[in-house]
C-alpha cells in the first residue's frame, strides 16, 4: 500500500491546479494595455497627459505632428473604462500646442493650447463624454508652456517673447487674469532658443512646471536669468528664491511642495538623473539645483520627462522611462525617502513616459508615446489595479 | 471543476450498475472481468474556440474588426502519446489514459497603413501566430463493446483534467511595405518565443470516442477516434495585458477554449491469465 500513499498528495496538487480556473475572472477594467492607432501614414501622436472621467473612462490629451506644421495639433481621446474609444477629436487650426495637464474645476475638464495665429494661450473646456467646447482666451498671456490647478483657479506658465519674460500668472476658467508676474529670462537669441525649441518640437522637451506652496508663495520651474530655474514668487518684481539650474542642461525636472520648504524634486544635470524625494528648498534665498544631492539613477535616459505625485499621503511616486525605453515606477517612503518599490512596464516595443493618475479604484493609468512597427508615434495607455499599486507602494 | 465532480460520479453510477447486474446473472463476477495495461500513441487535429475577444491595438479612425484574429481550426497536426489503465466488465471498461497531449493551433491577423495624399504610400503587414500547447491530460473514459468478438467496435465518453507543461508561440511576419521603395512582400524569418504566462495551468474538458480493438492473442490492439470539448478559458485573463511579449504587436489574447479531433492506436495487455489455456478472459 505504501506505493500508493502519494496519491492524495497527487490529488490534491491537481485540485490546486484546478483552482485557476475559478480564479480566472479578471475583471478587464481592472487591467489593461492600449495602443491607439491610426491607419494614416502621415498622422504622429505625441501623448500629453492623462485624467479619469466620472464614468470611469479616461480622457487623454494629445498632439499630432505634420512634417510641414510649425506647431502641432491638439487631440483629445475619450475611453471607456477598458481603454476603448468612445471618441477622438483632432482640434482645428489655429488651436496647436497643448500643454499638459488637465484641469477638473466644477465638472469640467481643461487644457491650455497656443492660437497659432494670434500666439495667445487659450483655455478649451472638455465634458465628461470628450465633447470640446469653445475655446476661452487667456488674457493675451502668449506661448503657454505648462499649466496646473489650484482648487478653482489655474495658474499658467507662459513665454512672454516680447519682453523676453517667463510670466507666472493665477487665472479663473473665463479667462481672468488675478494675478501676475514676469520675470526676465535674460537678453540674446541663446537663451531663447531652447524655449523655441521645445515650442516648436524640434528640440528636447523641457519641464517647465508651475505650483503652490502650502502658504502664500508660487513657484514656477522655468527659465529666469538664464539659467532653467526653480523660482519662488509671491507675484512682486523680483523673485522671493531661486533654486538655480545650469542653463538649460541642469536644473528640477519634478517638483512637488511638500509643506512649507520641504519638496519632494527629481532634477537633471548635464544627462544624468537625480530623485531626491525628501529635499528642502528656502523659499527665500538663492541656491543651486546641484545642492540638492539625491540619488542617481543611471538607468534614466537623459531628458526624459519626470513626473511625481504623493501617494495616500505617506509615499512618492515618481514616472519616467529608462534608457532601454521602458516605463519605470518609483515608490517612496515620504518620512525617510527611501525607496519601497518598483516596477517597469513595456516590451517589445520603446516607451517614453507621457503622465499618470490614480484611478478611483485605487489602481493607476500610465500614459506613454510608443512607436508601432518602430514607425508610427502612437499613443499607449496602461491600466494597472489597486493590488499593482499596493504591492509596488507598502 | 464542477465537470469534472460531475464525471466523476457519473462513472462511479456506472460502475455500480454493472456491478449490480453482475451479480444478478453470475456466480463469480471475478471471470467477468478484466484489468488491461498499455499504452498509445496518435495525432490530433486542435482548434481555438473564442468566447470573447481582446485587442491591444484600439483603432482611432478605423474598425476594430480589420484587426480582428482569423483562426485556422484544425488545420496543424499535434500529437499524444500515454500510458492506459483499464477495467473490463461486461461490455463496459472504464479507463484512465494519463498522457502527454501536443497541440498546434492557428490564427493570424492583418494592419495596414497608408498615407491619404499618396495612396500607393503604404504598408501592409500580416502576422501568422501558430502556437503549441504542451499538455499532461488524465482522460478518464468509459466505453460499450457493440460486439463481443475478437474485433469489438464500441462507443465511449469521457472527461478530462489537463495541465499545461508549456505553451510557445511561433510568429510569422510578412506583408508588403510599398512605402519603403517597393511594391514586393517581404517575409521575415520566424520567431518562437515562449506564451506559457499567458495560459493558465488547467485545461477541462469532456470527450466522445469511437473506436475499435482486436484482440490477435493475449493483447488487444485499439484505435480511437474521438472529439475533445474544452469546457474552460484557458486565458489567463490576469496577464492578458501584463507579461505579454506580444503587446507590441496589438496581441491580448482572446477568451478561449481548446478543441482537437483525435485518433490514436493502443496496445493493451491483460492482467489476468485465468483460463485452462492461460488465455486471458475479457
Amino acid at each position: 500500500m505504501k506505493k500508493f500513499s502519494n496519491i492524495p498528495y497527487i490529488i490534491l496538487l491537481l485540485a490546486g491546479w484546478a483552482c485557476d480556473i475559478g480564479n480566472n475572472i479578471v475583471e478587464p477594467a481592472n487591467t489593461f494595455a492600449k495602443i491607439y492607432d491610426d491607419n494614416r501614414f502621415e498622422q504622429e501622436y505625441y501623448p500629453l497627459d492623462v485624467t479619469q472621467t466620472t464614468d470611469d473612462g479616461f480622457l487623454i490629451l494629445a498632439e499630432v505632428k505634420f512634417d510641414q506644421a510649425l506647431f502641432t495639433s491638439v487631440y483629445v481621446i475619450k475611453t471607456d473604462d477598458r481603454g476603448e474609444v468612445v471618441t477622438s477629436t483632432q482640434l482645428p487650426a489655429p488651436l496647436a500646442n497643448a500643454v499638459g495637464h488637465w484641469s477638473k474645476i466644477a465638472g469640467t475638464y481643461y487644457f491650455v493650447c497656443l492660437d497659432a495665429n494670434t500666439l495667445a494661450s487659450q483655455l478649451v473646456p472638455v465634458d465628461d463624454t470628450g465633447n470640446v467646447g469653445s475655446p476661452v482666451p487667456l488674457g493675451g498671456l502668449t506661448y503657454p508652456l505648462t499649466v496646473t490647478q489650484n482648487d478653482n483657479e489655474l495658474i499658467l506658465l507662459s513665454f512672454d517673447n516680447a519682453n523676453n519674460e517667463s510670466v507666472i500668472s493665477t487665472l479663473t476658467t473665463d479667462g481672468q487674469i488675478t494675478r501676475q508676474a514676469g520675470y526676465s529670462i535674460g537678453a540674446g537669441v541663446d537663451v531663447e532658443k531652447p524655449i523655441i525649441d521645445h515650442l516648436t518640437r524640434n528640440g528636447p522637451k523641457l519641464p517647465f512646471a508651475v505650483g503652490k506652496t502650502s502658504g502664500d508663495t508660487y513657484y514656477f520651474n522655468g527659465f529666469y536669468n538664464y539659467t532653467f530655474s526653480l523660482v519662488f514668487s509671491n507675484f512682486n518684481a523680483t523673485p522671493t528664491g531661486v533654486c538655480q539650474g545650469q542653463l538649460s542642461e541642469g536644473g528640477i525636472s519634478s517638483v512637488i511642495n511638500l509643506g512649507g520648504e520641504d519638496f519632494a524634486v527629481g532634477r537633471f544635470n548635464f544627462g544624468a538623473n537625480y530623485l531626491n524625494p525628501v529635499t528642502r528648498i528656502p523659499l527665500n534665498s538663492i541656491t543651486s539645483s546641484t545642492d540638492l544631492g539625491g540619488n542617481t539613477f543611471p538607468e534614466i535616459e537623459p531628458g526624459a520627462k519626470v513626473k511625481l505625485s504623493l501617494w495616500n499621503d505617506n509615499f512618492l511616486l515618481y514616472g519616467t522611462h529608462t534608457q532601454s525605453r521602458q516605463i519605470v515606477l518609483y515608490g517612496f517612503n515620504r518620512t525617510d525617502g527611501t525607496i519601497v518599490g518598483t516596477a517597469y512596464l513595456g516590451s517589445g516595443n520603446p516607451y517614453t513616459f507621457a503622465a499618470y493618475t490614480f484611478t478611483r479604484d485605487g489602481g493607476i493609468a500610465i500614459l506613454a508615446e510608443t512607436a508601432i512597427e518602430g514607425r508610427f508615434p502612437r499613443v499607449a495607455l496602461f491600466k494597472r489595479s489597486a493590488l499593482y499599486m499596493n504591492a509596488l507602494l507598502h | 471543476m464542477r465537470y469534472f465532480l460531475t464525471l466523476i460520479l457519473l462513472l462511479a453510477c456506472t460502475s455500480l450498475w454493472a456491478q449490480r447486474k453482475k451479480s444478478r446473472g453470475y456466480q463469480d463476477p471475478f471471470l467477468k472481468t478484466q484489468w488491461y495495461l498499455g499504452f498509445y500513441g496518435g495525432g490530433n487535429l486542435a482548434g481555438i474556440n473564442p468566447t470573447t475577444a481582446y485587442f491591444g491595438y484600439a483603432p482611432l479612425n478605423y474598425p476594430q474588426t480589420e484587426i480582428a484574429k482569423r483562426y485556422n481550426n484544425y488545420a496543424n497536426i499535434g500529437g499524444q502519446y500515454g500510458l492506459v489503465f483499464m477495467f473490463y466488465t461486461e461490455g463496459f471498461t472504464i479507463g484512465l489514459k494519463p498522457g502527454i497531449n501536443i497541440y498546434n493551433t492557428e490564427y493570424s491577423t492583418t494592419i495596414s497603413w497608408q498615407e491619404t495624399a499618396n495612396t500607393a504610400n503604404s504598408l501592409k503587414i500580416n502576422y501568422q501566430h501558430n502556437t503549441q500547447f504542451n499538455y499532461l491530460e488524465f482522460p478518464l473514459t468509459v466505453q460499450y463493446d457493440l460486439l463481443r468478438e475478437r474485433l469489438r467496435p464500441y462507443i465511449g465518453l469521457g472527461g478530462y483534467y489537463g495541465v499545461l507543461l508549456n505553451a510557445a508561440r511561433t510568429i510569422q511576419r510578412s506583408g508588403v511595405d510599398a512605402a519603403s521603395g517597393s511594391a514586393g512582400g517581404f517575409n521575415n524569418q520566424p520567431q518562437t518565443i515562449g506564451v506559457q504566462d499567458e495560459y493558465i495551468k488547467s485545461l477541462v474538458g469532456v470527450m466522445g470516442f469511437i473506436g475499435a480493438s482486436y484482440d490477435p492473442g493475449n493483447i488487444r490492439i485499439t484505435l480511437d477516434l474521438g472529439y475533445k470539448f474544452g469546457l474552460n478559458n484557458i486565458a489567463n485573463t490576469a496577464n492578458r495585458f501584463v507579461n505579454n511579449p506580444l503587446a507590441a504587436i496589438g496581441e491580448a489574447t482572446d477568451d478561449q477554449q481548446l478543441r482537437n479531433f483525435y485518433l490514436s492506436l493502443g496496445f493493451v495487455f491483460p492482467l489476468k491469465f485465468i483460463s485452462k489455456n492461460y488465455n486471458s478472459v475479457n
